[in-house]
């Protein structure tokens, strides 16, 4: 009878012991997702380092904890549209500020003015309009193509296209390949379209379907035909090799710079692209900022977001952002400080920026990138010519607004 | 009979008999009934793994299209893959997702997904995109209308013929090239779920996959056998078909098996053929094999059985000469070598034997030699009994010929006496008249009708003496026709037919004056002879004369019509000829009297007897047959000639047929000691 009395409580305190392990760590679980702790995605993966440091720093003053995902690019806007069908959303994104034409559709938050730094640049703030209203609070600008190459194997950038040609055939001599970039993504093609005087919009519709167009596609196919880049080169060829130095050069963003520099040290040199003939190359510039999707700045975490928001436009952080990943601020004093303390390298980042043209903000972007990708393809799969090319682009981007827009 | 036969031959036969009867025969019969079957069960077989082999591979492919199908609903319950038409956003994701459908589908070509227009918003690959989509479009279109209204989801899956499409799909513009222009297209409804309305979803798109059924060779290929076929159809429609096809039905040279094949609402049929050379080939293998073992059991058979009969014929023949040696005489042989118990006991007892037949012989021989000299002393005296009966045999014939030679040289002078008295007494008539005369003249006293009356004397008497010598010339012409030593001897032996002759010969008769009045009738068998024609001519013509003469006498009288019936058989190689009158018969016994020379019933009528003598005489020499004679019961005498169906020529007579000349009908046989 004792024995038994005693085996019974030795079976309560077990099951209750259990009971408070499973209540601890479905609490556990729960916590990053509690009220203090912020879901954040980011898509730029160089910026991870920054972003770590940087929200440390912030949850150290703030006692608010940001849960930080990464996301790929090409994944996150359909990501978003979808979690906002499903009633899913992070808390905030790090997003290109073309994604601000997805307010309707994420339910993005406007913004006050309370929560938008005055030490903005005017470019910047501007990128995260959309009707009237501010969407998003930028934290890095820039993000525009330029020249990288390796001063071990190139004296004398090319100037042009021609003379990267010619300098392709004494590299290959050598071992080296010339030149890398990412060929198939449409941010790089786009800047020769821009260069040769085209433009995704005009007046916020889509113009693709311009000779600018039907001629970059020409251009830019007649690289790969002659042989100056594979064109299948991607990512590994447009970064990860040039910083293996196997490549001499590499038409990259300011994202790879803080990269490159750590492997090439002295050896790096940045210069702007080449003109394509007597055009100056005009690559596209965005701005990369906050945005609050599900209206998350109107919800139970307003509190924290709001300090994230402030602190990302900071000075203390927009400071960090060159110093330690080379990113380009937003905010005017530390441009101006970037500006001051500029190397040449920097000075030709900076110099292409300003040949650079703004991303458009308007939400047929969107569909001018997938419809212009559409259209790339099929001319370079020889299924259209140049000309069938660029109308294809500019058909399917106007069918794909035009779906995306509620039936009246 | 037959085991009477069976048991008189040899044993050698006997033993091979039973040999293939009880061994190889039934062996025989049990092989082939055992080829048979193992010709049926191997047919069976082959048939069977052929019709497996299609129920397998069809199964196989039925598979692979249903997980085609299920991973393609999978991929059609994408969120990508369904927001896309609505928003080319999405079109990144999917379009992986339908990178990795269509590379991992073994037969999916090309996919795409279509918004509510057909426009194709992703596209995988991207030389798809050459592809004319409006064969497709016109069929998608109401289906997705369908199932919008319906609300019910399902895949549509069709067929179409576009060598075009295929040469796109390949890659290459070759359209002239593609052998085989069909494609399966599978067709699926993107949808997104309503939140209000009367209907659960609303259609935005389509997801559609092509197949080119010229890459199914991926799969079907591997299965086809080396000289066999393969052809996948719907309803009729050939959508692949390699290597061998049966394109008639009835043609025999090719067998072909069937199997269905299911996909959604679609069913297909999956044909396999194979060559029946080869099928005959796999069976004849199983035969040969099995042939090869029977024929090696039976071979064996034989040679055991070949082996015992030689090993027990040696011992028989060895048996034999002991045996033949004894019937030889040689009592002391003996044989060696003997091998089994039972041939040792033969041969012991036909040692036995011989030794009782040593002794049996030598009491034998003292026997034989008493008897002999008992029957030595009963020759001789049976000898000198058969000289003694054979002297009288002799003298009783002699006695027999001078009493017939008697008969018929008193026959004849008695014949010719009568005719020759006459010409005497005429004679001497004769004679008197001419010493009248003479007398008269020389006294001058002859009257003129004493001149007459002694003309007139002189008339008859030489009529008389005229119709003496006449009748003595027929007789002695007679006496002539008796002499037939050699008959005629220009005549040959003719062959005819003898109904046909008697018969000639009866229609001559009754338009004869001889015959008139009598009934001839001819009866009996066709019967082709070889004889003396003129002879058988001559012998009727005599029964026919003797008939008219004697039968036929005082036919009037009895009021009976004169009737003569001619019959002919055949009788193991004789013939018999009856000539059969209805007259008044013989009255004489014996009735072979009647063919003794000079007997007659009309003597005084003129007849000297020797008709049937002669008629007698030309059947024993000339026909070498026989004649009797017989009355009839209903009145009347049947006369039967026997003679030879093919007579041979004839030389020198036989001693018979002397013998018959010289005596009546039943002839003296000599003994031929």
């Amino acid at each position: 009878m004792v024995m038994k009395n005693f085996i019974c409580k030795l079976i309560c305190y077990q099951m209750l012991l259990l009971f408070s392990f499973i209540a601890t760590a479905t609490a556990k679980v729960d916590d990053p997702d509690g009220q203090d702790s912020i879901s954040m995605l980011y898509y730029r993966e160089t910026a991870e380092p920054l972003l770590k440091e940087g929200l440390k720093q912030f949850e150290q003053e703030s006692g608010y904890k940001v849960n930080l995902v990464f996301v790929n690019l090409n994944d996150l806007k359909q990501m978003l549209v979808k979690g906002a069908v499903n009633n899913s959303l992070p808390d905030v994104v790090l997003a290109p500020s073309d994604f601000v034409s997805l307010a309707p559709t994420i339910k993005l938050s406007k913004l006050s003015p309370a929560l938008l730094s005055s030490e903005l640049i005017p470019e910047a703030l501007n990128s995260m309009r959309y009707q009237e209203n501010y969407y998003g609070a930028p934290v890095m600008s820039g993000n525009h193509l330029m020249l990288f190459y390796n001063k071990k194997y190139v004296q004398n950038p090319a100037k042009n296209w021609q003379e990267l040609k010619a300098q392709a055939v004494e590299l290959r001599a050598k071992g080296i390949e010339p030149i890398g970039w990412n060929y198939p993504e449409m941010y790089w093609f786009t800047s020769f379209a821009a260069t040769l005087g085209g433009a995704p919009l005009t007046d916020g519709k889509p113009s693709l379907n311009s000779q600018a167009y039907a001629d970059a596609l020409i251009f830019y196919k007649e690289l790969a035909d002659s042989g100056l880049i594979d064109p299948t080169c991607g990512y590994d060829c447009a970064q990860k090799d040039f910083q293996e130095q196997l490549f001499a050069y590499s038409i990259n963003g300011e994202w790879a710079l803080a990269d490159f520099e750590r492997d090439l040290g002295d050896d790096l040199g940045i210069t702007v692209i080449p003109a394509i003939g007597d055009k100056p190359f005009r690559p596209l510039f965005s701005t990369i900022g906050l945005i609050f999707p599900g209206d998350s700045l109107q919800g139970k975490k307003a509190k924290p977001l709001a300090a994230l928001t402030l602190f990302f436009q900071s000075r203390r952080f927009q400071d960090k952002l060159f110093e330690k990943q080379r990113f380009l601020p937003v905010n005017q004093s530390s441009f101006i400080q970037v500006e001051a303390a500029a190397n040449n390298n920097i000075k030709m980042l900076l110099k292409q920026l300003a040949q650079a043209i703004p991303m458009p903000p308007d939400p047929i972007m969107a569909n001018a990138w997938i419809g212009m990708k559409k259209g790339f393809d099929r001319y370079m799969a020889d299924i259209s010519s140049a000309k069938e090319a660029a109308d294809y682009m500019q058909k399917f981007t106007e069918r794909d607004y035009q779906k995306s827009q509620p039936s009246k | 009979m037959f085991l009477s036969n069976l048991s008189s031959s040899s044993l050698y036969r006997l033993f091979w008999l039973v040999i293939i009867l009880v061994a190889l025969l039934p062996t025989g019969l049990v092989s082939y009934l055992l080829l048979d079957k193992v010709v049926q069960q191997s047919r069976e077989q082959v048939l069977t793994s052929l019709s497996h082999r299609v129920d397998l591979q069809s199964e196989i492919l039925e598979r692979e299209l249903s997980i085609q199908l299920n991973s393609f609903e999978q991929l059609s319950q994408l969120s990508d893959v369904r927001l896309t038409p609505t928003s080319a956003v999405f079109g990144y994701q999917a379009g992986v997702q339908l990178k990795e459908f269509t590379t991992q589908s073994p037969l999916a070509s090309a996919s795409y997904i279509l918004d509510r227009d057909n426009w194709p918003v992703e596209v995988y690959p991207i030389t798809a995109e050459r592809v004319q989509l409006q064969l497709i479009t016109s069929r998608v279109e109401p289906f997705l209308q369908q199932v919008e209204q319906d609300q019910i989801l399902k895949p549509l899956i069709f067929n179409v013929n576009s060598p075009a499409m295929v040469s796109a799909l390949s890659g290459n513009d070759l359209t002239a090239s593609i052998d085989n222009g069909w494609v399966m297209v599978m067709v699926l409804p993107l949808v997104q779920e309503t939140q209000h309305g009367s209907t659960k979803f609303k259609v935005v798109g389509s997801l559609v996959t092509l197949e080119p059924y010229q890459f199914f060779s991926q799969i079907l290929e591997k299965w086809q056998s080396n000289n066999g076929g393969l052809l996948l159809l719907e309803q009729d429609i050939k959508l692949y078909s390699t290597g061998l096809i049966k394109e008639n039905k009835t043609d025999s040279n090719i067998i072909s098996w069937d199997a269905q094949i299911k996909l959604a609402d679609k069913t297909f049929l999956l044909r396999i053929t194979e060559p029946s050379e080869g099928l005959k080939a796999i069976v004849f293998e199983d035969l040969w094999r099995l042939s090869l073992i029977v024929g090696s059991v039976l071979l064996l058979i034989s040679c055991i059985s070949l082996l015992v009969t030689r090993l027990v014929g040696q011992q028989i023949a060895k048996l034999t000469s002991q045996v033949k040696a004894f019937s030889q005489g040689d009592y002391q042989y003996r044989v060696s070598g003997l091998r089994f118990a039972e041939f040792l006991q033969v041969s012991a007892v036909l040692e036995q034997l011989s030794k009782k037949v040593i002794t049996d012989q030598a009491q034998l021989e003292a026997k034989v030699e008493q008897r002999t000299t008992a029957l030595s002393q009963a020759n001789a005296e049976l000898n000198s009994t058969l000289t003694a009966l054979t002297e009288t045999q002799s003298r009783l014939i002699q006695s027999e010929k001078m009493a017939s030679l008697g008969q018929l040289v008193a026959g004849v002078a008695h014949e010719l006496n009568t005719p020759l008295g006459i010409c005497v007494t005429a004679t001497g008539s004769l004679e008197e008249v001419e010493r009248s005369l003479n007398s008269m003249v020389s006294s001058g006293t002859l009257r003129k009708s004493e001149l007459m009356s002694q003309l007139q004397t002189l008339t008859d008497a030489t009529d008389l003496i005229g119709r003496n010598v006449r009748r003595s010339s027929d007789l002695v012409s007679m006496f002539k026709e008796l002499s037939l030593e050699h008959g005629d001897e220009d005549e040959g032996l003719t062959q005819f037919e003898l109904k046909s002759f008697l018969q000639q010969l009866a229609n001559l008769r009754l338009n004869s004056q001889d015959s008139a009045g009598v009934d001839i009738q001819v009866s009996g068998d066709e019967i082709f002879v070889q004889t003396y024609m003129s002879t058988l001519r001559k012998i009727l013509s005599v029964l026919f004369a003797n008939a008219r003469d004697h039968a036929f006498k005082n036919q009037a009288s009895r009021g009976l019509k004169p009737k003569v019936e001619l019959s002919c058989r055949r009788t193991d190689g004789l013939v018999e000829l009856c000539f059969l009158d209805n007259g008044s018969g013989v009255d004489i016994e014996p009735i072979a009297r009647i063919f003794e020379p000079f007997y007659t019933s009309n003597r005084y009528q003129g007849s000297v007897g020797l008709g049937l003598h002669l008629a007698y005489n030309l059947v024993a020499q000339r026909l070498q047959g026989d004649i009797e004679a017989e009355n009839l019961q209903q009145g009347g005498l049947k006369l039967s000639l026997n003679f030879p169906l093919q007579l041979e020529p004839l030389t020198q007579p036989s001693s018979k047929v002397l013998e018959a000349n010289w005596s009546n009908a039943s002839a003296i046989k000599k003994i031929d000691l």
